[in-house]
């Protein structure tokens, strides 16, 4: 079930936001919510919803032997227990088509592994496990009591608005929200639901439409002129970041109508001034979990120079990784692990230049890192690099992409983004501009798609 | 809580909820209309006009199933004769015309641009249930069309029941949920567009004459057919000719490049299956059937990432035809061979009369070993003597 669709927006919404409300215990209201959302992963995963009740109950109880133990070695062994188990699921179910198709095309026409088996990927599946490994490690490092209620454990894994793509809410941040009692204020419902149609419209209004006439471009690069070749990947830069940067306004509406607050995800990444505050703007629950979880415990910058250099290149890497089991990713992740070295190098005589260069210098090269994320195997990438090198002719685009274009391009260079607007203190005319983008989205739904970052 | 919160709140709800009943409603209340007795006069009244003075009059259309589907529907009710030969497929099959035929008046012409097997079938069927089975059925299945990633409806609900009205009720490429069937074509932008659509044509006052009616682009207007339009019309004998085509001659639309053939494409099994499923029921309705896929132009044809697909295409549809002892012609790649040039083309998948008329010759003269025999006994001497285009030759 989609967020963008009917079945969820008329009928398990206002059943799960009025279920919740009406519970009048916390207990029973998040035995409702844990059941609401095992019944809206059985829509995307069926019987893999069985998986995420193993991992939450092997994490549990990895939490509660963690809280118990005191001896280093046994806690180490019991926390390797937790990250083998993960790790190993996430590799299995997202890695295991990659790992033996990559074995086999060392031989092209000899395969070496000779399964017939193939793997499909359980959605939101790398969500949840990052989620529930970061709660096994905080309780071994002591930052967090291990849950004592399972019911509250399970439903911080499941909780449907973050489940299937983030964002990656940490577990000290939305554990003591759900273990607390008392009923939603109203104006957070309203905030909720105002900010969620802010997500909706940014989904289906701009990511979608972008899409609807970038696609045909990008995914015909042989025959495109170079201007409409870099017309469509700057139209994909918006869309992604509409897309994703929408489901997570959907994800934190639909939280704030249960009372919860979630981290944010996105804080208008195409202002960011270097690739380090891209990183602090772009997917933020994804990057700060790489930086606590994997590039800190690897020595991060304390270690030298060298040492620094390779621990951000194999965060960002892995980083890439993360995002799907494919050489364009590895790319990806490597070439924002070189921007970020590059820049580190560069950080002072950076700093000084005024900011608009800076915009002028990062904005190319973000649409340029899109390219090998977009392009879905090494040879559509080099198919891109042929068409933007081809001689320079008379862009044949649609003139309705460089329209959503320039609109999406405005709204990234609004000042105020989703975060920063009060939506409780809409103005009466913004209710209703709000109420009929709202309308239009709804009935644009039979056109919409499924959300990007639903694949990862 | 302060009152605001609870005032915005209830005001945008109610503004979206309203909006969207009051679109559903007025969709609901359009549609019945226009499946019901009274809805869709005005364009049986036309069709009649147009079926009764063959070559007299074309009748303007806006391609795409939302309004083809239910055309059709009407236009099996007012044909003048028994159909004999009836040709079925997409937008590709749209020129094959009576005029290649000795008896005119026995030949239709169903095609339904964009649109499924099921309701190609479905004019089979409405033909069949009035007038009797047509003798011949010439069915095009292009390789593109057998490739695309959608669902096919399953052909159950009547062609005019409402539900069908501005689009089919299911989403693109999803399967729709059952316990709403309707609801997400109700809600959809083309449902909205459908009701805006006719609505305004409700306020318009129009002239009742024909005659009097300009060329304005405007839907299922008729014009006279010796006129160059800036409309697709379709023809008494239901073939379409597109702007400014006028007396067969196209004018082709200016498309440098394939773009539909390309990228790596698939065939679509369900649809494989499906063809089987109504080749079986036309066999059982004694009707002879030749299924042929049309040459493409050539630059489509000589796409060497289509040919995997082309081959495959051919494979699997003779797989099936051959199962059901019916005539495969498979033409996708033959199009320089039999004389059809660029010229010939509106695009890369669209042919004109005068390569349609050598797409009739190759199904007359051996492509069809089992039916040819029927069809050749009924096109005329100048489709068997069809030469070459001059640009081909």
């Amino acid at each position: 079930m989609k967020f963008n669709s009917l079945e969820f927006l008329f009928l398990f919404m206002p059943i799960v936001l009025i279920g919740f409300r009406v519970w009048p215990r916390r207990r029973q209201a998040l035995l409702f919510i844990t059941l609401a959302s095992y019944v809206f992963y059985a829509f995307a995963a069926k019987w893999l919803t069985l998986l995420m009740l193993v991992s939450t109950t092997v994490d549990y109880t990895v939490g509660i032997l963690l809280d118990r133990e005191d001896r280093p070695g046994r806690r180490k062994l019991i926390l390797l227990l937790s990250l083998v188990f993960n790790l190993g699921l996430l590799s299995f179910f997202k890695y295991f088509n990659f790992f033996v198709d990559g074995v086999n095309a060392l031989r092209p026409g000899h395969p070496v592994l000779t399964t017939t088996l193939r793997v499909a990927l359980p959605a939101g599946i790398s969500f949840y496990t990052f989620q529930s490994m970061g709660y096994s490690i905080d309780v071994y490092r002591r930052h967090l009591k291990a849950a004592r209620s399972y019911l509250e454990f399970a439903s911080f894994v499941s909780l449907f608005p973050q489940l299937i793509a983030g964002p990656i809410v940490r577990p000290s941040v939305l554990l003591p929200q759900l273990a607390r009692e008392g009923k939603v204020d109203d104006s957070r419902v309203t905030e909720g639901l105002f900010l969620f149609a802010c997500g909706l419209a940014k989904k289906v209004l701009i990511a979608d439409r972008i899409a609807f006439f970038a696609d045909p471009i990008l995914d015909s690069l042989s025959r495109q002129t170079p201007i409409d070749g870099w017309l469509a990947m700057v139209g994909f830069a918006l869309q992604i970041y509409f897309d994703f940067s929408g489901y997570t306004d959907m994800a934190r509406g639909l939280a704030r109508m249960l009372g919860l607050e979630f981290t944010i995800n996105f804080d208008s990444p195409y202002h960011a001034d270097s690739p380090s505050d891209f990183w602090k703007r772009w997917h933020v629950s994804l990057s700060s979990w790489l930086r606590d979880y994997l590039y800190i415990p690897l020595g991060g910058n304390r270690k030298g120079e060298r040492r620094t250099s390779f621990n951000l290149m194999a965060t960002m890497l892995l980083g890439g990784l993360w995002h799907g089991a494919g050489f364009n990713f590895i790319v990806w992740g490597g070439f924002h692990g070189l921007l970020l070295l590059v820049f580190h190098r560069i950080e002072r005589p950076w700093a000084r230049l005024p900011r608009a260069a800076k915009h002028l210098v990062m904005l190319p090269l973000l649409v340029l890192s899109w390219v090998p994320f977009r392009m879905h195997s090494m040879a559509d990438l080099a198919a891109f690099l042929r068409c933007v090198r081809g001689p320079i002719r008379a862009p044949a685009a649609p003139g309705a992409l460089w329209l959503y274009v320039a609109l999406g391009a405005v709204i990234v260079a609004l000042p105020k983004n989703s975060n920063a607007i009060r939506w409780h203190e809409l103005k009466w005319r913004h209710v209703f501009a709000l109420a009929a983008v709202t309308t239009l989205a709804i009935l644009h739904l039979n056109l919409s798609s499924k959300f990007l970052y639903f694949a990862f | 809580m302060h009152p605001s919160h609870r005032q915005r709140l209830l005001a945008f709800l109610a503004f979206v909820c309203a909006c969207v009943v009051v679109v559903g409603w007025t969709n609901q209340r359009v549609k019945a209309r226009e499946s019901g007795s009274e809805g869709g006069k005005a364009l049986r009244e036309q069709l009649r006009v147009l079926v009764a003075q063959p070559g007299r009059w074309g009748l303007t259309m806006t391609p795409g199933p939302a309004q083809e589907r239910t055309l059709r529907a009407e236009w099996t009710r007012v044909l003048a004769a028994r159909v004999e030969v009836l040709v079925l497929g997409q937008s590709d099959a749209d020129h094959m015309s009576s005029t290649s035929f000795k008896d005119p008046s026995t030949f239709y012409n169903g095609f339904l641009s964009n649109s499924y097997l099921a309701y190609q079938y479905e004019v089979f069927d409405e033909i069949t249930r009035r007038r009797g089975a047509p003798k011949l059925v010439l069915w095009d299945v292009r390789s593109g069309y057998l490739a695309q990633v959608h669902e096919e409806p399953a052909w159950e609900v009547p062609a005019d029941d409402p539900v069908w009205y501005a689009g089919a009720p299911f989403y693109h490429g999803d399967a729709t949920p059952p316990w709403y069937r309707d609801i997400p074509s109700l809600l959809s932008l083309a449902q909205t567009e459908f009701t805006a659509r006719s609505l305004l044509a409700d306020l318009r006052a129009r002239d009742a004459t024909i005659e009097a009616r300009a060329d304005t682009g405007e839907p299922f207007v008729l014009l006279p057919a010796d006129r160059a339009s800036i409309s697709h019309r379709w023809l008494s004998d239901g073939s379409r000719v597109y702007p400014q085509e006028l007396a067969g001659r196209l004018v082709p639309r200016g498309q440098t490049a394939p773009q539909e053939a390309r990228g790596e494409r698939k065939l679509t099994e369900a649809s494989i299956a499906m063809l089987d499923v109504y080749l079986q029921k036309m066999l059982a309705a004694n009707a002879r059937v030749i299924v042929y896929a049309p040459p493409l132009r050539a630059d489509a044809a000589s796409e060497p990432t289509q040919q995997p697909l082309y081959a495959a295409f051919d494979r699997r549809v003779r797989e099936v035809t051959d199962r059901r002892g019916v005539d495969f012609c498979d033409l996708t790649v033959r199009g320089a061979k039999m004389g059809c040039a660029p010229g010939d083309f509106y695009d890369e998948l669209h042919l004109g009369r005068a390569c349609d008329a050598r797409v009739l010759r190759e199904l007359a003269s051996g492509c069809a070993p089992r039916a040819g025999a029927e069809l050749r006994a009924r096109v005329t001497d100048a489709v068997l003597a069809s030469e070459p285009s001059a640009s081909a030759r």
